[in-house]
């Protein structure tokens, strides 16, 4: 391999984790314009399976919607109403697990094992190139 | 003899065919006996005519109301419409068994009737492989999900079926999404076969293309089809919600998606042998995997219709399936070789290399999040729900990663790509991939990463149509109108570019994913009748609320009356709220307005009194495009497997 494919090949990588690693970062806060409904999706209906609040039409959901609408006119941050909601009904009625404690490890694991697989297939995909070349 | 006796007493026979075809054939290799084996075959065959007829009895029962049989009685009632009493046969966990069942006899029975002669070596495993798995299927049915059992007093009137099945989708989705998983099993057994002969090398691969392919276009269009489905209700979290048992109806396409590409390298250079059936043996088990979840697994689903007690027997299947796949390749692995290596990271190989890798990325980390829960439950005792927000933003890059190696990777040569061939195909996409980004980073008020999938569709997208005008512009040198030489080209190299065509598709379902993850407006509003709303451009009245009452289900539909900015009416919708009493549930269908720029979607999600109600509007950019997505899949799929009457090609 020429020095000048060899050079394009590792910026070509080394952007593509850069830009990997800065979306990650900005879809998740990808704003929905509308307050209300991003947190509806962030929280679970406590009595149906596997929906949102936003999406269900539990009257127990109902209930709820009201209350974040109640909250955000009082003036409360966002995560202080997730916060709220925890407390009375635990972590899993929040849509995904929080970036702390053992939980981080449900976005970390696959972050990690993508980049080190990608890292280690890149080398030994080279270490071959390199071989059939001597 | 009563119906159900008869279907029952069918499935026994097809249980008895089975064991002898597996039976026959591995004595008949043993003994090479090639009376036997053909007799084997028979058997399989005969699996066909059996289940064919043990199907059409609880079809015909449910037909004619027969509630004798406690499936029917479950599933069906006498104020069902009568257009799904054809389709409740796989309404629930039995009946869906039987339906399973039947696919997998007919897969089977096309399998070995197609089968080219270079396999005939081969076929006694596969035809071992193939009753096996339809064993597994009919002996639950026999000893523990019997849909032919019967009550001593019949019952008057059914259960009905579940709410949320009485939707058109209910003909298309489950049957495709079912036999897509079922099949899996075609590729699995032709490549055991050959791997049981010491033969996997090029001799049957188109086969095993060909039935890959059949098998991912219809577990696709079943996936595609259940997001138009839970589009149009609500309930079901809109087009795509990381439900678990979404999830693992995706993950084994995703394998098969990276399979198919990876088969065309073996094809062409002899390579990646032992991915590709690693490849294979991960799309089965995962497949079983989802059956698991399905019929009784530890997560919870919005789609718990076929859920049963019968979990733990569906996770021994599927850890014996792995278990078995493990086994094979540990004492075959030394078998599998390779002919060539990755020359150059600039080659066409490696670029398949990089959409496999970055598919069984997406895979595993549907995967992760989907036994996250249980993993956080056993270690830090603490219940969680990985829901949306996880999948999205751990799999939208990856995705994305995907799509941009699905631009780059066609304009790469196989073995290694010159730097004056990289430059001229690559030139204009990416410099389009750029203006478009940097365009729509000024004009667009939109996150980053919406912008950046618009490019990177711009890329793909352009990819493939310099690549169409050059090479038909060639043919028009010779002397051709260019649409004529446009169609030739895709006539003479099928392959190639009903795969383009399939890419299409894929990049259409994109923009729509786009379009309503980035895009969307949405209003909450309560509105009562003669009183208006705007929205975007839209204006839009309530005019009446009518209300039915049926045996089954009170039926509250609001019409709205929609006029555009300068009041002329555009249409009139309808949008329902049906509660169903003895299910005490309520299915909601949305009002749907839709064009190539646009849905606009109104949800009626509550009806407070006669004239008043809860409506949730939005307007959906783009996501026609999404649905226009499956007809052209559909057709790049059956361009690429049309098949060509001289072999030589």
């Amino acid at each position: 391999m020429s020095k000048l494919k060899s050079d394009l090949l590792k910026i070509l990588i080394l952007s593509s984790i850069f830009l990997i690693v800065i979306i990650s970062c900005i879809s998740n806060n990808i704003d929905n314009n509308n307050r209300e409904y991003n947190l509806y999706s962030q929280i679970m209906c406590p009595v149906c399976d596997g929906q949102t609040i936003a999406e269900s039409q539990a009257s127990i959901s109902n209930d709820m919607k009201k209350m974040i609408t109640t909250q955000i006119s009082e003036g409360k941050t966002d995560d202080q109403i997730l916060y709220y909601f925890k407390e009375r009904y635990g972590q899993e009625i929040i849509s995904s697990p929080s970036y702390s404690g053992f939980n981080i490890t449900v976005w970390i694991v696959p972050i990690l094992i993508i980049i080190g697989s990608l890292l280690l297939l890149i080398y030994s995909l080279r270490k071959n190139m390199n071989k059939a070349k001597s | 003899m009563t119906i159900s006796s008869l279907g029952f007493t069918l499935l026994i026979l097809t249980m008895n065919l089975c064991v002898y075809s597996i039976l026959g054939s591995l004595i008949g290799i043993k003994i090479s006996s090639k009376a036997l084996l053909k007799s084997a075959k028979n058997a399989s065959y005969c699996n066909l005519i059996t289940l064919v007829f043990s199907a059409s009895c609880l079809v015909y029962a449910f037909v004619t109301r027969d509630f004798s049989i406690k499936y029917v009685f479950n599933h069906s009632s006498l104020s069902m419409d009568p257009i799904y009493t054809w389709v409740a046969m796989y309404a629930g966990n039995e009946g869906s068994l039987l339906y399973i069942a039947l696919v997998i006899s007919i897969s089977s029975f096309l399998t070995l009737f197609f089968i080219p002669s270079e396999l005939n070596e081969a076929e006694p495993y596969i035809i071992s492989i193939l009753s096996g798995f339809l064993l597994f299927f009919v002996t639950v049915m026999i000893f523990l999900a019997n849909p032919f059992d019967t009550f001593q007093n019949i019952p008057k009137d059914g259960r009905g079926i579940n709410p949320l099945l009485a939707h058109p989708g209910m003909f298309s989705h489950p049957p495709l999404l079912m036999a897509g998983l079922a099949t899996i099993v075609v590729p699995f057994s032709l490549i055991l076969g050959m791997i049981f002969t010491g033969k996997f090398r090029n001799d049957g691969l188109d086969y095993i293309r060909t039935t890959s392919l059949l098998v991912w276009s219809i577990l696709g269009i079943g996936l595609l089809l259940g997001s138009w489905w839970a589009y149009t209700i609500l309930g079901w979290g809109g087009y795509w919600a990381w439900d678990p048992i979404e999830n693992v109806g995706l993950m084994p396409w995703l394998i098969m998606t990276a399979f198919i590409h990876s088969i065309i390298v073996q094809r062409r250079r002899g390579m990646f042998r032992v991915w590709n059936v690693i490849l294979i043996f991960l799309a089965f088990v995962l497949a079983q995997f989802g059956m698991f979840i399905n019929r009784g697994g530890p997560v919870v689903s919005v789609h718990s219709f076929a859920a049963s007690t019968l979990g733990y027997i569906f996770l021994g299947f599927m850890l014996f399936s792995a278990l078995f796949c493990l086994v094979i390749f540990i004492l075959n692995n030394h078998k599998i070789k390779s002919d060539n290596n990755v020359k150059s990271f600039l080659s066409r190989e490696s670029a398949f290399l990089m959409n496999n890798f970055f598919l069984v990325a997406i895979t595993f980390v549907t995967l992760w999040g989907l036994i996250f829960p249980l993993i956080s439950e056993l270690f830090a005792n603490e219940t969680v729900t990985v829901g949306a927000p996880y999948y999205n933003s751990v799999n939208g890059p990856v995705l994305l990663a995907l799509l941009f190696v699905m631009g780059i990777g066609p304009n790469l040569s196989w073995r290694n790509t010159s730097k004056e061939n990289l430059i001229s195909n690559l030139l204009i996409p990416i410099s389009l991939l750029f203006v478009s980004f940097i365009l729509l980073l000024f004009f667009s008020a939109r996150p980053i990463i919406s912008s950046l999938s618009i490019s990177v569709i711009v890329l793909v997208l352009s990819t493939i149509l310099i690549e169409w005008i050059r090479s038909s512009y060639k043919l028009t040198k010779a002397g051709t109108p260019w649409h004529i030489s446009f169609i030739k080209l895709i006539i003479n190299n099928r392959k190639k570019y009903g795969g383009y065509i399939v890419h299409i598709s894929i990049l259409l379902v994109a923009i729509g994913v786009i379009g309503i993850n980035f895009y969307q407006i949405k209003v909450d509003k309560v509105l009562s009748v003669g009183e208006k709303i705007e929205i975007g451009n839209y204006k839009i009245e309530l005019i009446e609320i009518n209300e039915n009452e049926y045996n089954d289900r009170r039926e509250k539909i609001a019409t709205f009356l929609i006029k555009d900015n300068r009041n002329k009416v555009i249409t009139t919708m309808n949008g329902n709220n049906t509660f169903y009493p003895s299910f005490n549930m309520a299915s909601i269908r949305a009002a749907i307005n839709s064009n190539p720029i646009e849905d606009l979607y109104i949800i009626p999600s509550d009806f407070i009194n006669e004239s008043k109600m809860k409506l949730i509007v939005s307007i959906n950019p783009l996501v026609w495009w999404m649905w226009v997505g499956g007809p052209v899949f559909v057709l790049g799929t059956l361009i690429s497997l049309w098949p060509y009457k001289n072999r030589n090609d």
